[in-house]
């Protein structure tokens, strides 16, 4: 089963994903994909105060058309784990929901699927690599991630999902969105992320989507079509509402950073050096 | 005058005893009855975790089903369910924690009803203590060696501590280190214990840590590298390791050996495979098994198998063909060999051995078997061996690569003169608990009959 929302409201996506996670049947593999509006998306324990620039997400980033204007960047913490990641409107999100036992034996089998689906679209050198990232570049020393991956596992069900960069036009401002000032002065009991120069794969949204799910129904034979999830019943509906309204509290977002320590000068269980105050 | 003197004194020897002896003020007061609760493997390959959102608090009760707390590993967030009741005593490892492999203790869980307050000062030792997660996967930088050191050893860790104290002796006292040289420390492999001291009251820290680790390497960092490579156990190695070490020791081996002519056999192959037109293509071992099958069942005591209290006569013969992959040993089996032709056999061979190799093998396909088969025959150096038995099996043949061997031939006129004929020579171990001597003698013989004169097979 497919399912695309043609919402870009990362809240509601993420909520839907969940949904789709804890609701459908227990045998069933499910493909979603949709696509965010600028945003920035932490893990499930991550610090951001360690992982973004807040000051510059705040103030938002240049808009490719006119630089004069800014685009405001949500900060979003999603409920799987790993690192951080930036979602833009050239951003393909893929999500795959799956009985937990077939995920077991192989953690990079959907992310292999959208190399896949990549290769038949061109580009030759889309490779997974050890972290489960999704890869081009000419040699195995020149790598750029054009994906990364994050799971969440229930009781019987594993969701996997990935970004995809397609055409961001943001990418120059990536980098520094996501290195924080005050990451010299943070020790910190949340996950890190790796990072890893980055890189569009210069395709069209629909012709992704396409060959995903072309992909997708070669895997898992028998499939009952694309269904597009309606954005607005799908945001009434009781769970998919208060998910979001958790999703997109201060209490989640910031409340639930695993215990760490800022200090602007070194201390006996933080000696590093810390960096020149601004 | 002499009491504020005397309690310096037991103030100081407390200070050294915290180094050496155990200390003199803690002795383990009795907990209530309780369970360990420990990192569990929430996937296969899991090895540690970070400990995420705890979902209860001590004090509250737990319900089957419900999440103790988050987990998280390798880019994966997981719920841990706790499957039984009972109440959240004490946390041991708090949010945030990172690296907690798995087995190590968690957190306490009791009974309704038990008192929690006794459990405050309850510490990670009190559970049996913790070991590092399993070192990574080993490179081949210079500093391999400190890595490849064995992690700390693990304390012994009981199950469910009854409602008697425990007494600590001093060896397994915690050596005085800081939290953070001690992560440092299972970071780089380094044994805890093996290290002396430098900080105030020969407290460990995170330089000793260092120079511990960095020592060993610094020793080995000769122009050639590393003295040794540490090898990590895999699971397959481990049951291989298992299940031959307990066929050794169960089954008294003992071994007969023949040697084979095969010239008429390789004839026979080669006139079959000139015409197989693609269909087939049949190798020496499709032969050797299908002979198997013949030999056993017309010596069906060899295609036993010892059980609790009976021997199991299979009345099909089920030949388990070992195959050599990257990652080890597996024996895929052939099965109702009595029944397929050698076409038949020699399909299944093929199809077996490339999902063994591909790690496709489902466990239907590699257990059981009644009998095996191991085949060293492309190997022109081993000329004959003996197999260890699979088992419950009570047999297994062991084939040596062809030669060319001469023998005395008499002709027709009287005359003896020398000839080339080729041979394998089979060794056959079989289990003198289900198969006698004169038993195992007499199927090699039925075997060797059927390989000398392949035509046989047709009967």
């Amino acid at each position: 089963q497919v399912y695309t929302s043609p919402s870009r409201n990362p809240y509601l996506n993420l909520a839907i994903e969940q949904y789709l996670l804890r609701n459908c049947a227990k045998s069933s593999t499910i493909l979603f994909l949709y696509v965010n509006r600028p945003c920035v998306v932490i893990g499930r324990n991550q610090n951001p105060w360690m992982e973004v620039n807040l000051d510059l997400l705040r103030c938002g980033i240049p808009s490719p058309t006119a630089s004069s204007k800014h685009v405001p960047v949500d900060l979003v913490r999603r409920r799987s784990g790993g690192g951080t990641v930036f979602h833009d409107l050239g951003n393909v999100n893929w999500s795959v929901i799956c009985p937990s036992a077939s995920f077991d034996f192989d953690r990079n089998r959907h992310a292999e699927m959208v190399s896949r689906a990549l290769r038949r679209l061109g580009v030759a050198d889309a490779r997974v690599n050890d972290r489960h990232d999704i890869v081009v570049g000419p040699s195995e020393k020149e790598t750029y991630k054009v994906s990364g991956s994050a799971y969440k596992l229930i009781t019987g069900r594993a969701l996997h999902h990935g970004t995809l960069l397609l055409s961001s036009p943001h990418l120059p401002v990536v980098s520094s969105l996501l290195r924080s000032p005050a990451e010299g002065y943070m020790q910190s009991k949340g996950v890190r992320s790796v990072r890893s120069p980055i890189r569009n794969v210069d395709l069209g949204n629909e012709e992704f989507i396409d060959a995903v799910i072309g992909e997708f129904g070669k895997m898992y034979e028998g499939g009952t079509g694309v269904v597009d999830v309606d954005a607005e019943t799908a945001g009434e509906a009781t769970w998919i509402a208060e998910e979001m309204e958790t999703i997109d509290s201060a209490d989640w977002r910031f409340g639930q950073t695993p215990q760490f320590t800022f200090s602007t000068h070194p201390t006996e269980e933080d000696p590093r050096p810390r960096p020149p105050l601004p | 005058m002499l009491v504020p003197a005397l309690r310096r004194q037991v103030l100081q020897q407390a200070k050294y005893a915290r180094v050496v002896l155990p200390s003199l003020t803690r002795w383990y007061a009795s907990f209530p009855p309780h369970t360990v609760v420990k990192m569990p493997a929430l996937s296969p390959t899991m090895t540690a975790g970070n400990i995420g959102a705890w979902g209860k608090k001590p004090g509250d009760s737990i319900e089957p089903g419900e999440v103790l707390v988050e987990i998280e590993t390798d880019k994966a967030q997981m719920d841990f369910e706790f499957q039984e009741e009972g109440v959240l005593a004490k946390i041991l490892k708090e949010t945030g924690e990172k690296d907690v492999a798995v087995g190590n203790p968690i957190a306490i869980l009791v009974e309704e009803g038990t008192d929690i307050s006794a459990f405050e000062s309850f510490t990670l030792k009190d559970a049996g203590g913790e070991s590092a997660p399993p070192a990574p996967k080993e490179e081949k930088a210079e500093s391999s060696s400190s890595a490849s050191t064995p992690a700390p050893t693990p304390a012994p860790e009981p199950e469910e501590s009854g409602s008697s104290g425990k007494l600590e002796t001093s060896l397994d006292r915690d050596p005085n280190i800081s939290l953070q040289a001690r992560r440092l420390a299972a970071e780089k492999g380094v044994n805890v214990r093996s290290i002396k001291g430098s900080g105030p009251g020969g407290k460990i820290t995170e330089e000793d840590v260092n120079k511990a680790a960095s020592a060993p390497a610094a020793g080995a960092a000769a122009p050639a590298g590393a003295l040794y490579e540490d090898i990590p156990i895999s699971g397959m190695r481990k049951t291989i390791a298992s299940r031959l070490k307990e066929s050794m020791a169960e089954n008294p081996h003992y071994f007969v050996s023949s040697s084979l002519s095969v010239s008429k056999l390789l004839k026979l192959r080669q006139a079959l495979n000139s015409q197989a037109d693609g269909r087939y293509k049949l190798s020496v071992n499709d032969f050797l098994i299908k002979a198997m099958g013949v030999a056993s069942k017309k010596v069906p005591t060899v295609n036993s198998s010892w059980r609790d209290g009976v021997i199991r006569q299979f009345n099909t013969v089920d030949v388990s063909v070992a195959v050599a992959t990257p990652n080890g040993l597996i024996t895929p089996i052939v099965k109702g060999v009595e029944g397929k032709g050698l076409q038949g056999i020699s399909e299944a061979v093929k199809e077996l051995a490339k999902k063994a190799r591909d790690n496709k093998l489902k466990p239907e396909e590699y257990q059981g078997g009644t009998i095996s088969i191991s085949n060293m025959g492309m190997n022109p150096a081993v000329e004959r061996f003996t197999a260890v038995i699979n088992p419950p099996q009570a047999a297994i043949l062991a084939v040596g690569s062809v030669k060319k061997v001469a023998v005395p031939v008499e002709n027709d006129d009287g005359t003896t003169s020398v000839e080339w004929d080729e041979q394998i020579v089979v060794t056959g171990s079989f289990d003198h608990k289900v198969v006698d001597g004169a038993v195992g003698a007499e199927w090699m013989k039925e075997f060797k009959q059927v390989i000398e004169n392949p035509l046989e097979l047709l009967l």
